[in-house]
């Protein structure tokens, strides 16, 4: 890569920088706003190396760890959470040379290098967190200069999101054009840069470039220059790109980062600094050497005689194998495998009917491959004779949904999808209809107003001024009594006009070809082509809370953030349809004349699941629904019951349904419910092979049957969506929980809200990315279980195989090691593990057996 | 017509997965690029191995071809800005001379 001189063409040049600046701005993902915030690794674009570089490379870029640091795993070792058997096996898993039995002669002493390393592990000084090494010119020579260059950018960004009236002025305006004719006129900047700023050039481009050619860096230092800067407030540089990305015309990294360079040239005179001082070199590749400190701890461990200059150099040979990056990887590894083998689908024969055919269940309910779901699925084979499936939450019909209450279509599907076709609720009472559209369109005006006052950055204080009288009393209710404060205007809203039935046009907005595409598709990727029962209830899921900027964190991830009710609605209708019925028979999936889809909502607050259409029940199906509504309803108090005993602030004894309903109507409660907390497996297969085990709402339970996939196409499917979902998700929790202060979004209490962008911790900095702590933890300790996702396939190998080597995105999250793969044909096999060198097994991986009780999740001290 | 009586222009093909689409699609426009076509869910076998494949539920990894036609005083700048950012992700470019029927459609 070259950096064209000055000399070359401007047009090349332009075009140069916005290419280094598009390159450096992938260290930090795009940061989706609250409406719809998705769930992704923060460090995505480091998922291109093996986990172990990066390790090391986010070290150097964030100063951010990917696992906890060496003391946390200490102490996991040392109450029993990682085994002394998960560490050896772990070390053998990584370290080649330690799988050989051969003995190392210390003097007297013969040991194997595993148990060195192991003693290494165990006993050696600890390597220290890792510190941000990656830095800007002003973070090191200036850092109270720096700190001005932030809480500007910050201040600058925040009224630009949330397009207070006076940064309206420059609109039409991109970032760069409004900041250089505004921003002389902030006097909280000195004259000398205000005036600086006014001669800047008229590109971001020839800002930065002129930045660069006045720092004299080469192409390397260049691009970790520019990487400096994206990373010094990595929030609002990821709030940028994803409204760049998204086609937010006035918003682009390359302003920003000219922004931020410009300010520096301007505020530090300072140019006496090495690339070496500010980290621009990257991570050391070549093994530390150990240092004499770790070599005698770990010759005193071992008993042998470090004096000995030959026992020395034999420890010194064996310690060089880890440096601190694949010391962490192993102790991940270890702490992995406990959660494995907790969580791992048993090695037994599950038993089937045979014969006659057994007895039609009640019901089939398809629930979301959301861990939620796991419990209440529990719960409801517990209640009655109902099956239970899982599926991805948007039920395979990528839609943009338009709803009769008004507003634009929002995609209703994952983000790894652009949606294919708009589907509209309508009602045929046009009366009625038009008289509840008026009631919102008025209760719209009044909110959008209340809103945008609120959302601003500045009206907000001239609100609590003007309207304190009114809001006060109604505060005080809210606070007081939140469920009765909520069913006082549940009552009020009755009194007004309510929503008539309404429908979908799914059935017309997808032609009959789509239709057959996306119900065949869903059938065989969850293997049901056969024994339908009467009912089928396509239960998609949202979470009703109040006053919770991270609302869309708790809804539906396969729905794009948003509640999963219209995709189950859509999909029940394109199930329920004659002709793509008839179509399916030919393809060789023949649904009963008397198999009736229903589209239902499961609201993971408080556990009610509700039928979305009950106005299109059939007369022939009334009493199946009216048995099938009382089973949700033990299903709920059983499994909210559950939920509570491990939710803070739940009193012990306390009715499950009335407590639930309160955190979904209280406005101060923090805890409404755990999202995915503990999040860690992901098991595709059937349902018989994890029925009657309780995974204590830890796995992504997909169902999925080979027999019913005859071409492979459905499992490909599988692994390469909602598996890649599941990853994201994983390793958002894991980011949050590990790096709380970079990756995670903070304490909900201290949450100011900028617009619909995101938070900010209390008056100022960086934008906050991430899940809130609330979502991964409880006062200091730690809830949430960092590990990688452990994927479970029960599928035929050569499927397996041929996916490994055509799917590049399944190949190289599992052969880089970001999730973690093992397979089998049959339940009755054992699982194998895909390795370095291909499929292995796994002997320690016992199964678990049926009546085992929840996992507690651990409160782990994260020392930080 | 004769190929004789076209104009000569700059043809660059770009491979990369879709989430790096966005980045290329907006230096190509840029740089004064008149269009470009994309043609997503592109398949192939190369440095990594095969690439793309069936993906009914996944826009964001399949692989995107993005092809543009410029003048050629325009094609050095275009790789010269997607230069940095193929060095920071998987992706493939091709440029090779072509030639056109109507220039003031890419000009």
């Amino acid at each position: 890569m070259t950096v064209p001189s000055l000399h070359d063409s401007v047009l090349e040049q332009r075009a140069a920088i916005r290419g280094m600046v598009a390159a450096a701005s992938r260290a930090i993902s795009p940061h989706y706003p609250l409406e719809t915030f998705i769930a992704r690794n923060p460090v995505a674009d480091y998922e291109r190396l093996s986990f172990e570089d990066a390790i090391r490379a986010v070290a150097a870029d964030h100063g951010a760890g990917l696992t906890f640091p060496e003391p946390v795993f200490r102490h996991l070792l040392g109450v029993g959470r990682i085994t002394a058997d998960d560490l050896r096996r772990a070390i053998a898993f990584h370290v080649a040379e330690a799988r050989s039995p051969r003995i190392l002669c210390c003097g007297e002493t013969e040991v194997t290098v595993g148990e060195l390393l192991l003693l290494d592990l165990c006993h050696a000084p600890v390597d220290a967190s890792p510190r941000p090494a990656l830095q800007t010119p002003a973070a090191l020579r200036a850092p109270k200069a720096h700190a001005r260059i932030d809480e500007h950018i910050g201040r600058w960004l925040s009224a630009a999101f949330a397009e207070a009236t006076w940064a309206r002025r420059g609109e039409g305006d991109g970032l760069w054009e409004a900041w250089r004719r505004l921003a002389p006129l902030d006097l909280r900047l000195l004259r000398r840069v205000r005036s600086g700023i006014r001669w800047s050039a008229t590109h971001p481009e020839d800002a930065i470039a002129d930045a660069l050619s006045q720092w004299g860096w080469d192409d390397a230092t260049a691009t970790q220059y520019l990487r400096a800067h994206v990373l010094a407030q990595p929030g609002w540089t990821a709030a940028v790109r994803h409204a760049a990305v998204t086609g937010d015309a006035r918003m682009s990294v390359t302003a920003l980062v000219a922004m931020r360079v410009t300010l520096e040239s301007l505020l530090l005179a300072d140019r006496d600094v090495s690339p070496e001082d500010l980290g621009y070199l990257g991570p050391a590749d070549a093994p530390a050497v150990p240092g004499d400190d770790r070599i005698e701890a770990v010759g005193r461990a071992a008993g042998v005689d470090v004096a000995d200059p030959v026992v020395r150099q034999a420890l010194a040979r064996v310690l060089s194998l880890v440096d601190p990056a694949s010391r962490r990887a192993i102790w991940q590894e270890a702490y992995e495998r406990g959660a494995a083998r907790r969580l791992a689908p048993a090695v037994a024969p599950v038993l089937r009917p045979v014969g006659p055919s057994a007895e039609r269940p009640l019901a089939q309910a398809v629930f979301c491959i959301d861990p939620r779901s796991e419990g209440i699925r529990r719960h409801l084979e517990t209640a009655a004779h109902v099956e239970t499936l899982g599926f991805a939450g948007f039920f395979a019909v990528p839609i943009s949904f338009r709803s009769a209450a008004g507003g634009p279509a929002v995609a209703s599907c994952p983000v790894l999808l652009t949606p294919r076709r708009t589907v509209t609720e309508s009602s045929s009472d046009r009366e009625p209809l038009a008289r509840w559209q008026q009631r919102l369109a008025g209760g719209h005006a009044l909110r959008d107003t209340f809103g945008r006052v609120k959302e601003s950055t500045i009206t907000p204080f001239a609100l609590a001024e003007t309207a304190g009288w009114l809001m006060g009393p109604a505060m005080a209710a809210r606070t007081v009594s939140p469920a009765g404060w909520r069913a006082l205007g549940e009552r009020l809203g009755r009194l007004l006009p309510t929503k008539p039935a309404t429908r979908l046009d799914a059935d017309v907005a997808m032609d009959l070809d789509e239709r057959v595409l996306y119900a065949e598709a869903a059938l065989r990727m969850m293997g049901l082509v056969e024994g339908f029962a009467r009912l089928v209830v396509l239960a998609g899921h949202g979470a009703e809370v109040t006053n919770n900027p991270y609302a869309s964190a708790l809804q539906c991830g396969a729905c794009g953030g948003h509640e999963g009710a219209p995709n189950a609605r859509a999909a029940a209708l394109v199930f329920n349809d004659p002709p793509t019925r008839t179509r399916l028979a030919e393809r060789g999936i023949r649904i009963p004349d008397d198999t009736l889809f229903v589209a239902a909502q499961h609201d993971t607050v408080t556990d009610a699941v509700r039928l979305l259409e009950p106005w299109a029940i059939p007369a022939t199906h009334a009493d199946d629904v009216e048995r099938l509504d009382a089973v949700f309803d033990r299903a709920r108090a059983g499994h909210a019951a559950e939920r509570l005993a491990v939710l803070p602030g739940a009193a012990a004894g306390a009715d499950p349904v009335r407590e639930t309903a309160r955190r979904r109507a209280d406005w101060a409660e923090v805890y409404p419910e755990w999202g995915l907390a503990g999040n860690a497996a992901f098991i595709v297969g059937p349902r018989s092979i994890t029925a009657g085990h309780d995974l204590g709402r830890r796995a992504f339970l997909h169902s999925y049957d080979a027999a019913a996939d005859p071409d492979g196409s459905g499992l490909e499917t599988i692994l390469t969506a909602p598996m890649i979902v599941a990853q994201w998700i994983n390793a958002q929790y894991a980011a949050s929980a590990l790096s709380p202060d970079r990756f995670g979004a903070g304490p909900k209490p201290l949450h100011n809200v900028v617009g619909t962008v995101g938070v900010l911790s209390g008056y100022g900095g960086d934008l906050r990315i991430g899940l809130p702590w609330q979502s991964v933890g409880v006062g200091c300790e730690l809830v949430h279980e960092p590990v990688r996702l452990q994927v479970f396939v029960q599928a035929p190998f050569v499927r397996l195989n041929h996916l490994l080597e055509s799917a590049e995105v399944v190949r190289d999250l599992v052969v880089k090691g970001w999730i973690t793969l093992r397979a089998r044909e049959h339940d009755t096999d054992r699982w194998l593990r895909f390795g370095p060198y291909g499929w292995v097994e796994e002997p320690d991986l016992a199964p678990v057996p049926a009546d085992t009780p929840a996992p507690t999740l651990e409160n782990l001290e994260a020392s930080r | 017509m004769s190929t004789t009586a076209l104009t000569p222009m700059t043809k660059i093909e770009i491979v990369v997965p879709g989430d790096d689409a966005a980045d290329i699609a907006e230096l190509i426009r840029s740089v004064g690029a008149r269009g470009y076509t994309s043609v997503s869910g592109v398949s192939g076998f190369g440095h990594h191995g095969a690439r793309g494949g069936r993906m009914l539920f996944n826009d964001h990894d399949a692989l995107t071809l993005l092809i543009t036609v410029v003048p050629d005083h325009r094609a050095d700048a275009i790789v010269a800005g997607i230069r940095p950012i193929l060095d920071r992700t998987s992706g493939v470019m091709f440029v090779s001379a072509t030639a056109v029927s109507r220039p003031d459609y890419f000009a």
